[in-house]
């Protein structure tokens, strides 16, 4: 199979971590092959390095040795045939002035020091070394007696407790031994001599001997080299020491540190290489969407096109061609898709003509659009209205004329335009001349303030209650309705001739309370969404009448959301109002007087009907009777009952009048004086009973009453209170006047025989109730009384106690 | 011989009272008339039998109304208080003007008022109470 080149990319693509991985796995692996290629290189020359050092040092050491050697060959020669030692102090310092590298000569007797150069050396004398506390020296003088050659052994420490090298050379006599002649070189001059006591940046030395005692190898300065490390060796056989030399570079630096860094390096690469093919991938990704994109616009484009609700076509103004249209192009010319083309050319040849003039000739036009409206007939004759707008399609060429020309048919709309147009005169036109106040408002900052602080959408009762706790928020929200428009009616409704005057003087005509209860209404209604109410109001007009008004609320349909459109209604309803308060109050007055009436009748009634049973049967007895004593006790009887009865009448005639004396004239009546004049008229009841009336009415008093009225009510509170004296007890009438509550009051009281108020009370004022054996107890007096004074809008009052007196206390309006 | 059936009217009009007294005399000897010049006394008079003589207990009532000192609703609440083996055959009737009916549905809500009789009192009235008594 053959892949193409996009499956290639799209392979590469799909796995950029793998061809990272096997990229960085190729490279590390020539890197390592080329690094132990170098290691080998380096190695190789390093070792050669190392013999080179490892001679030098070998030179200086020998040199040491050579006098070493020198030394106790000269010193041997002191010691003559016979074991006897000659000069030894002057042959000593000899050699030891010829062989600088020594610092000490000996010659030791049968292993025990007796002879030794410089002097200051003399503390080793009579010491043995073939039983040295150093073992070592001792094996090493032992070896050497054995083998009876010269052994070099050390370092071990002297007597001064130094390190040092001493070689031992036995001496025999005639075959017979004498001891040893000894030569010492301090270590520390053998080492500084060869550069090895100083560290070296390039080389590790190491040095060691073998031991005489059990052959092991000691290391007296540094350590064995390992086997990663470089090394040379060089076995010195005369002294009995190996010196090792090594490179401090060791094969693992020359080999794992570049490796790491090989390593280090592939998986850079191979990380690199992984982003590389993952940003082509996501490249090609964008690139593969981009053309899905585009190709689905160009998709929707051509869908939009063909589908749009508008009129879309593309001509060319060069050869006035129509490049192509799409259906609701086509409609709004009622042209069949056949016959679009040429249709639509005859249609719009004007139009493009006249566009044409108003474009520059044969210049891009890139920046001219054209648009307006345009009439013309279809095909059917109708008249239609289309919105149109031709502007340049983006082109590459200079010379390229192509136009977009977009189609609307507005006919409809025009014709809606119309009729809404219309419809707003008629509204405007209502609104103006409206009989009605009317007051189009906005209420949308007052819905914005109301969201802001999360009341919209609360029920009603929380709402109340948060308006409630803050009522000075009410105003606020008051202040954040604007007022669009009122009519006429407004301006006359609050009395002013004129918008300017009434919106100059609007903070005059609230009546406070009552404009912040239809405000908090307003508000509960816009938060549960409510678009009417309606609610009594008030408002004070032009001459500060408070007026009475009922508010109809509502929002305009369709602008529900916002509240931006609401209109509300006012109605002057006082005239009405106190039309009906009139009228309720007449039909109080009338109810009261039906049954007052009713009550008369009944009282009547009885009244007569009492007299007039008593007539009646009186009448029939008469006739039956057959004694003349009877007929003259009956004829007696029937008499006196007509007479009560005319009496009946009369008291009748004077509740009558009263009732009937609707338009009373009243007048301001000097009080006392009216009381003197009573107390003069009744001046023989008072002398007969023997009574006093003291008249404590301030002189200045008046009051605004009907004075026959006045005259009649003192005469018969008076009179009753003679009436109804106390036997045997002179009677005493007082007089007074006072004001209670800005209402003047008359108090008549005596000391009569007073009331028992608990079980006459109800029947103290009414019409022929009497309540004692008194004969003179008509049951009238205090019932015309009461009349008399709330005639005129008083009232009277009754304090009593059997046997003490009674107090009547009467109250002018 | 007969029984007389004892009439207590109740009344404070002297007129009614004689012609009360008259109509029951020309009756025959069927009843014998006492009077009480408003409820107090009538009802002083029936304690007085209660604690005196219970066989002078009256046969018959004629209650008015309007009287001065105690109307006749106040006497009937005193004497629905009355022991009422002493009580049950008294036969009460309320004599009246008052053609209201709300004196006559309170008249009707008394059983001891045998029934609401109103002014004049007439021939068949005497005659009817006398039927009922009998």
């Amino acid at each position: 199979m053959k892949l193409n080149p996009r499956d290639r990319a799209d392979i590469l693509s799909k796995s950029p971590l793998l061809i990272g991985i096997l990229a960085a796995t190729v490279i590390f692996i020539v890197s390592i092959l080329i690094i132990e290629q170098q290691r080998d290189i380096k190695t190789t020359r390093l070792r050669l390095e190392l013999s080179g050092e490892v001679k030098r040092i070998s030179l200086h050491i020998n040199d040491f040795l050579d006098d070493m050697y020198s030394g106790i060959a000269a010193t041997t020669r002191m010691v003559n045939d016979g074991g006897m030692v000659t000069g030894f102090d002057e042959g000593a310092k000899s050699i030891i002035h010829s062989n600088t590298r020594l610092n000490n000569l000996s010659l030791i007797p049968g292993g025990i020091i007796k002879y030794t150069y410089p002097e200051k050396n003399r503390g080793a004398i009579n010491s043995n070394i073939l039983y040295s506390e150093n073992r070592e020296e001792a094996a090493a003088a032992l070896e050497s007696f054995k083998t009876k050659k010269v052994k070099i052994s050390g370092p071990f420490r002297n007597f001064e407790n130094v390190p040092c090298i001493a070689a031992r050379l036995p001496i025999f006599i005639q075959g017979k031994f004498w001891g040893f002649s000894s030569a010492v070189v301090r270590l520390d001059s053998i080492l500084q001599k060869s550069g090895l006591n100083a560290p070296d940046a390039k080389y590790s030395y190491s040095l060691s001997y073998r031991s005489f005692l059990n052959g092991r190898e000691v290391f007296f300065v540094g350590a064995k080299p390992s086997s990663r490390e470089i090394a040379v060796t060089e076995e010195m056989s005369h002294i009995n020491w190996n010196l090792y030399v090594s490179a401090k570079s060791s094969s693992l630096q020359l080999f794992y540190i570049p490796a790491l860094l090989a390593l280090a390096g592939s998986a850079g690469i191979g990380f690199l290489i992984r982003r590389w093919l993952e940003t082509t991938a996501r490249l090609q990704r964008l690139i593969f969407l981009k053309d899905q994109q585009i190709a689905h616009s160009e998709r929707e484009f051509k869908a939009i096109f063909e589908h749009a609700p508008i009129g879309f076509a593309i001509v060319d103004l060069t050869t006035k061609n129509i490049l192509g249209v799409n259906e609701k192009f086509r409609k709004i010319f009622n042209a069949s898709s056949a016959e679009a083309s040429s249709s639509l050319h005859r249609s719009w040849e004007h139009t493009i003509s006249g566009v044409l003039d108003q474009l520059p000739e044969g210049g891009n036009g890139q920046q001219h659009q054209v648009s307006g409206e345009y009439k013309h007939i279809n095909g059917n004759e109708e008249e239609i209205w289309t919105n149109y707008k031709l502007f340049p399609l983006p082109s590459a060429s200079n010379t390229d004329r192509k136009y977009v020309v977009i189609a609307e048919d507005v006919t409809e709309k025009l014709a809606a335009e119309r009729k809404i147009k219309h419809s707003e005169r008629k509204y405007r036109c209502l609104f103006d001349e409206s009989p009605v106040a009317l007051w189009e408002e906005d209420f949308s900052d007052v819905v914005r303030e109301l969201t802001r602080n999360g009341l919209v959408g609360q029920p009603a009762a929380e709402v109340y209650a948060y308006f409630d706790k803050q009522p000075e928020l009410l105003s606020h929200y008051m202040s954040l309705v604007k007022i669009k428009s009122i009519n006429d009616e407004c301006f006359k409704q609050y009395g002013y001739s004129n918008k300017e005057e009434l919106f100059a003087n609007f903070h005059r005509t609230a009546a406070e309370q009552s404009n912040l209860i239809v405000i908090q209404k307003t508000l509960v209604a816009i938060c549960t969404g409510q678009q009417k109410f309606k609610s009594e109001s008030a408002f004070y007009n032009a001459e500060g009448e408070l007026r009475s008004s009922i508010l109809s609320w509502q929002v305009i349909p369709g602008h529900e959301d916002l509240y931006d459109q609401v209109i509300l209604t006012t109605v002057d309803i006082t005239d009405l109002k106190r039309s009906k308060e009139d009228l309720n109050k007449s039909m109080e007055i009338l109810d009261h007087q039906n049954k007052r009436l009713l009550d008369f009748s009944y009282i009547v009634s009885h009244n007569l009907r009492s007299h007039t049973s008593n007539i009646q049967s009186l009448s029939e007895l008469l006739l039956v009777s057959d004694s003349e004593k009877e007929r003259t006790e009956l004829t007696n009887h029937l008499h006196g009952v007509v007479n009560i009865l005319a009496s009946t009448i009369e008291a009748l005639n004077d509740v009558v009048s009263i009732n009937a004396d609707l338009n009373l004239t009243q007048q301001q009546i000097p009080l006392r004086e009216v009381a003197d004049k009573t107390i003069h008229v009744l001046r023989n009841k008072i002398k007969q009973k023997e009574g006093v009336v003291l008249n404590n009415i301030p002189k200045e008093t008046t009051i605004f009453h009907n004075k026959a009225y006045i005259e009649s009510i003192l005469l018969n509170l008076i009179s009753n209170s003679l009436k109804y004296s106390k036997p045997n007890v002179c009677p005493i009438v007082t007089l007074n006047f006072t004001e209670e509550h800005s209402e003047k009051v008359l108090i008549v009281s005596d000391n009569g025989i007073g009331i028992d108020l608990e079980k006459y009370s109800h029947k103290l004022f009414g019409l022929f109730k009497t309540f004692t054996h008194n004969p003179e107890s008509r049951g009238v007096g205090l019932y015309i009384t009461k009349r008399q004074i709330e005639a005129l809008g008083g009232r009277i009052t009754v304090d009593s106690a059997v046997n003490i007196g009674t107090t009547f206390k009467i109250y002018f309006k | 011989m007969i029984t007389q059936k004892k009439v207590l009217v109740v009344d404070d009009d002297p007129v009614f009272k004689l012609i009360a007294r008259k109509l029951f005399e020309k009756s025959g000897d069927l009843f014998s008339v006492s009077f009480a010049e408003n409820g107090r006394e009538a009802m002083d008079v029936l304690e007085h039998i209660i604690a005196e003589d219970v066989e002078k207990m009256p046969d018959v009532i004629l209650l008015d109304i309007e009287m001065p000192i105690m109307n006749g609703w106040d006497f009937m609440e005193r004497f629905i208080t009355l022991p009422p083996d002493l009580t049950k055959k008294i036969n009460v009737y309320t004599v009246s003007s008052s053609i209201a009916q709300e004196d006559k549905n309170r008249a009707a809500s008394y059983p001891q008022i045998k029934a609401y009789i109103t002014k004049p009192l007439t021939v068949e009235a005497i005659q009817t109470i006398a039927e009922a008594a009998a």
